[in-house]
């Protein structure tokens, strides 16, 4: 055998490193088990999938389950729900944690920038089931915001999430309330890192302090800025599934039913796992594509990810 | 401590006057910003001590507790149902941080070292991140393995957080390669380098990802609703989803439908004060994490 062949030295590696390789033998068992073994899973979407049966005895329906996807009278509303839902967050959620940074890094008193810090990070630990709770108990009939947006409209409370209409505003509002200080801290430290003197050289240039924001601070910002709006539109038919659970009934279904609660109800709660992976299979070779496609117009401007 | 953090805050100069009076608008922004943040708990944690009475009747802003009682954390203790599930959630932290930790500290020290196959491992891991089986494939290899109803199904399937794992691996790559050769050379054997060498160096970053273990193990709750049966495995998120979403309270024996005050009364209180139970150690944890986001979060989205 060749001495220097991969596997020869491979070999002498792992001979060398035996217990690192043996400490990381349960890790990638672990990974194997519970990330690998799934995969094999999303092949259900083409079967009648009876998990007693296995694959072997269930029938192979090839795209049956996507055309009834498609077909369904839900495919519209869902589809519908999904993408405006991420539409509306690209416009409104995923702009707030910048525009804080900024607001932040124009504030020269280092004792305020800290409280409104420390205030505005304490949201994102708090657990989706209380946030969900405190939104219920806002927003019920008697609450504080349905009496808020009564006074403002003038008609009588009730409560907000009975009404579909309302059902992006709460979702979009209390998403930006959560997560709006957490989601700053990596554009204000990049903020922290831009090189004063640029703002020196553009004093001497005679620009005034919204100049300098434009000019100076905007331009050094955006390689991050790109970064997680490819990542965030990766992620263009997930609406994360537990605040959607969480948040839906029967009369905001119209506007709250998501990909993710459907795959959920029809795949879990209605024992058709082939149907249910179906959907869910559908909507990550979108959400790749978006991610894909994005990155492609970002590689342009040599900002991609790859 | 105070003092000297005091201390080294740079004082701004502010040399136009226009400058001043943006400055001061701006922070009113900020921290108007901030109190809206804070408000909510607050809400909830003056609800949770005041007469009830006034907090049903009470339709606009809850600035300050109004007749203090503190009838709804007694009632809660002499809940069995909400005793349980409470005593259910220190388990599931206790064990599922110890099993998460093992497994992140030992994938994140021999990703840090240089073993040839590295390279792979990190790739097969990083993928993961990315892709997934989904929901219903993972219920099903769940399933398969004996685990539904089994409590250990809301611990053994989240052993590493891969984030939490790159984070850490990249404190570990920080310690100086010198360090670990020359207590090699001594001897010491590799888990001993590991602990007692590598891991009291980087001892605020693990402390970090154990908080973030932490505030994960305790804060989740889909899990225990997708595998679990029995309600006396229910963690505290669950119940808290039954009593403030679904508005039901007939599981813990409290009265569902009578209408008579008092039943209400008790019914308002328990959704308040368990609310504040299932925040508190959030709210206890938070001083400690926050000051390390900065650094923390950074390290790891920088170098990843």
């Amino acid at each position: 055998m060749n001495k220097n062949s991969y596997f020869a030295r491979l070999k002498i590696d792992i001979k060398r490193k035996k217990v690192e390789y043996l400490l990381f033998l349960p890790v990638l068992i672990y990974f194997i088990i519970f990330c690998y073994v799934p995969l094999y899973g999303i092949f259900m979407a083409f079967f009648d999938y009876v998990p007693a049966l296995g694959f072997a005895g269930s029938e192979y329906v090839g795209f049956q389950w996507f055309s009834l996807f498609f077909d369904s009278i839900f495919f519209g509303r869902i589809m519908y729900n999904t993408i405006m839902l991420n539409v509306y967050s690209i416009i409104f959620v995923f702009p707030a944690p910048i525009l804080f940074a900024l607001l932040l890094y124009e504030i020269k008193t280092k004792a305020v920038v800290k409280t409104a810090q420390i205030l505005t990070y304490l949201p994102v630990f708090i657990s989706l089931v209380v946030v969900c709770g405190i939104i219920v108990d806002f927003c019920k009939v008697d609450g504080l915001i349905s009496n808020i947006m009564a006074t403002i409209t003038g008609e009588a409370a009730k409560d907000l999430l009975d009404d579909a209409n309302y059902y992006f505003p709460i979702y979009l509002i209390s998403d930006i309330w959560q997560n709006m200080g957490f989601s700053s801290i990596v554009f204000y430290a990049a903020l922290c890192r831009v090189d004063q003197d640029l703002y020196d050289a553009a004093k001497i240039d005679g620009a005034g302090r919204f100049r300098q924001l434009i000019s100076v601070t905007i331009p050094s910002i955006l390689p991050i800025i790109t970064v997680m709006f490819i990542i965030r539109m990766g992620s263009m038919l997930n609406v994360g599934f537990e605040k959607a659970y969480l948040l839906k009934r029967p009369l905001n279904a119209e506007r709250s039913e998501v990909i993710a609660t459907f795959v959920y109800d029809r795949g879990l709660k209605g024992n058709n796992y082939g149907y249910g992976t179906a959907v869910g299979l559908f909507s990550a070779v979108i959400n790749f594509a978006f991610l894909w496609v994005t990155n492609f117009f970002a590689k342009k401007t040599e900002n991609g990810l790859w | 401590m105070k003092e000297k953090a005091k201390n080294k805050v740079k004082t701004h100069k502010f040399v136009y006057l226009s400058d001043l009076i943006v400055n001061i608008v701006l922070s009113v922004i900020a921290v108007a910003l901030g109190l809206l943040c804070l408000y909510p708990v607050i809400h909830t944690l003056w609800a949770s001590i005041s007469d009830p009475v006034y907090v049903r009747n009470n339709k606009g802003l809850l600035l300050w507790p109004v007749d203090v009682t503190f009838e709804g954390y007694k009632l809660i203790f002499q809940n069995d149902g909400l005793v349980i599930s409470i005593l259910n959630s220190i388990f599931y932290v206790v064990f599922g941080v110890l099993y998460s930790m093992v497994f992140t500290v030992v994938a994140a020290y021999v990703l840090s070292r240089k073993l040839m196959l590295n390279g792979i491992f990190m790739k097969m891991i990083v993928f993961t991140m990315f892709f997934s089986g989904g929901m219903l494939p993972f219920y099903l290899l769940v399933s398969n393995l004996g685990l539904i109803n089994s409590r250990w199904a809301l611990i053994l399937p989240y052993a590493i957080s891969p984030w939490n794992m790159i984070i850490l691996r990249t404190a570990f790559k920080e310690v100086p390669a010198e360090i670990v050769d020359s207590a090699e050379l001594d001897g010491a054997g590799t888990l001993r380098v590991m602990v007692t060498i590598c891991l009291p160096l980087i001892k605020a970053t693990v402390a970090i990802i154990t908080l973030y273990y932490i505030v994960g193990a305790w804060n989740s709750w889909f899990p225990a609703m997708m595998f679990l049966r029995d309600r006396d495995k229910f963690p505290l998120q669950l119940i808290i989803r039954e009593i403030m979403i679904l508005n039901d309270t007939s599981n813990i024996n409290i009265d569902n439908i009578t209408q008579s005050e008092e039943v209400l009364n008790n019914r308002q209180l328990i959704k308040y004060c368990s609310t504040i139970v299932a925040m508190l150690p959030m709210l206890v944890i938070f001083p400690f994490v926050q000051k390390h986001f900065q650094e923390g979060v950074f390290v790891g989205s920088l170098k990843a």
